[in-house]
């Protein structure tokens, strides 16, 4: 009985994640790069369509991307844009991604962008916010390989709720 | 084992994320459940939420620990807290939205780390009263002491940092044009996250009754000293560790 309230203590007050932005994380593993493509759950995409969408069309014209992307997005590069990669040794950071462009379809906001592929035979791509303020959220039908064997696992990091894509090339 | 159940966590909430979405939107197209699904789904989600970190359980737990107390104070506190919680997250979204039109995110990613370090200050502040208070009743060596104002100090103080959670759902409310019923909601969150909020500062309670605590006098007192540890360990966290001022 002790033990059981010992234990009821310390999960009082555990740090079990909550997070407030859901991002569910389309991966394409593509031969020269890998395409990565957030799509925002509904609730914070009518947040940042009322921050970007000036005009109140709906849509996201150019300039609504250009400026989504250096005041939302690029905020993100400190933190690696939730996303590192792991080489059997350690965790790298991913600073420079490319072809950046977001939408606005079915009442939810999409980032798409690109990063370069490592030149490595087998990596893992690890998804997570060390903040745990967003979820990323990567289901086996998110993962798109061409030529190459990658899968969606789980990720055992301590108190992050994570997933990984393994590639082998 | 504690990041799988960190995924399914945060599974559960994106569950309820999307569903309180879903019905949201059935209201316009004439449901008339919607608006009771949204209010059970609402104190469901409250209570799961408050299961993770920033809604005052740590505090209650320290401050319980430190100032035992009667379970019906347990329960104002938890209720208490979760009520200024979101109270000043209806405020954020409604200033944000109405004053400043800016989304409430935006504006509580700005007033955020000031108010948590704000918090941590007065936390220590506190902490150093409930130190003076716990050497004062040294001489009382079990149950309970009298129930004390500071705990209106500890709700005040856990409460006043507004909870995302609240936010984005009485925003979302707002832009459908169902302000009524997400300020509604807010509240059945709020009532949820009161229940977790009470439970941790119950769990601590109990473990108060336990026999170990109630026979040996010196546990008593090792275990308030303990708690006062935490809440003062909690404000020090707060204070060099405020909410990231990153775009989300």
């Amino acid at each position: 009985m002790k033990k059981l309230l010992l234990l009821g203590w310390i999960c009082a007050v555990s740090l079990f994640a909550h997070p407030h932005v859901f991002l569910d994380t389309y991966v394409d593993v593509l031969p020269d790069k890998i395409d990565i493509r957030w799509v925002f759950d509904e609730m914070s995409s009518s947040m940042l369509m009322e921050d970007y969408d000036k005009n109140r069309d709906k849509k996201l014209d150019a300039n609504e991307v250009a400026f989504m992307e250096k005041d939302h997005f690029k905020t993100l590069e400190p933190y690696s844009y939730f996303m590192h990669i792991f080489n059997g040794k350690e965790e790298l950071d991913i600073h420079v991604v490319h072809d950046f462009n977001a939408l606005f379809e079915k009442k939810k906001l999409i980032y798409t962008f690109s990063i370069e592929k490592p030149h490595m035979k087998k990596y893992e791509l690890r998804f997570y916010d060390p903040e745990m303020f967003v979820a990323l959220i990567l289901k086996k039908k998110f993962l798109t390989c061409k030529t190459i064997k990658c899968a969606v696992e789980g990720y055992d990091a301590d108190f992050y709720y994570a997933y990984k894509v393994v590639i082998q090339e | 084992m504690f990041s799988s159940l960190a995924i399914s966590f945060a599974e559960a909430n994106r569950y309820f994320n999307a569903e309180l979405s879903s019905h949201f939107r059935s209201i316009d197209e004439g449901s008339s459940s919607a608006i009771v699904l949204i209010f059970a789904l609402s104190f469901a989600y409250g209570v799961l939420h408050a299961l993770g970190p920033g809604h005052g359980k740590a505090l209650v737990a320290g401050y319980v620990l430190a100032n035992p107390s009667k379970k019906m104070h347990v329960f104002q506190l938890g209720f208490l807290i979760a009520i200024v919680h979101a109270i000043s997250a209806l405020l954020v979204t409604l200033v944000a939205h109405y004053l400043i039109q800016v989304s409430a995110m935006k504006l509580f990613r700005s007033v955020n780390p000031p108010l948590f370090q704000i918090s941590g200050a007065f936390i220590i502040l506190l902490s150093f009263w409930l130190l003076y208070e716990v050497w004062q009743s040294r001489k009382i060596s079990k149950e309970r002491v009298n129930p004390h104002k500071s705990r209106f100090g500890v709700v005040l103080l856990a409460g006043i940092v507004p909870c995302p959670g609240v936010i984005t759902l009485c925003f979302f409310a707002i832009t459908l044009g169902h302000m009524e019923i997400g300020i509604i909601a807010a509240f059945f969150m709020s009532l949820g996250m009161g229940l977790s909020i009470s439970l941790a500062g119950l769990l601590v309670h109990a473990f108060q009754k336990s026999r170990l605590v109630v026979t040996q006098p010196r546990w008593f007192w090792v275990l308030r000293l303990l708690g006062v540890l935490c809440v003062m360990a909690l404000g020090i966290f707060f204070l060099l560790n405020p909410v990231s001022s990153r775009a989300f």
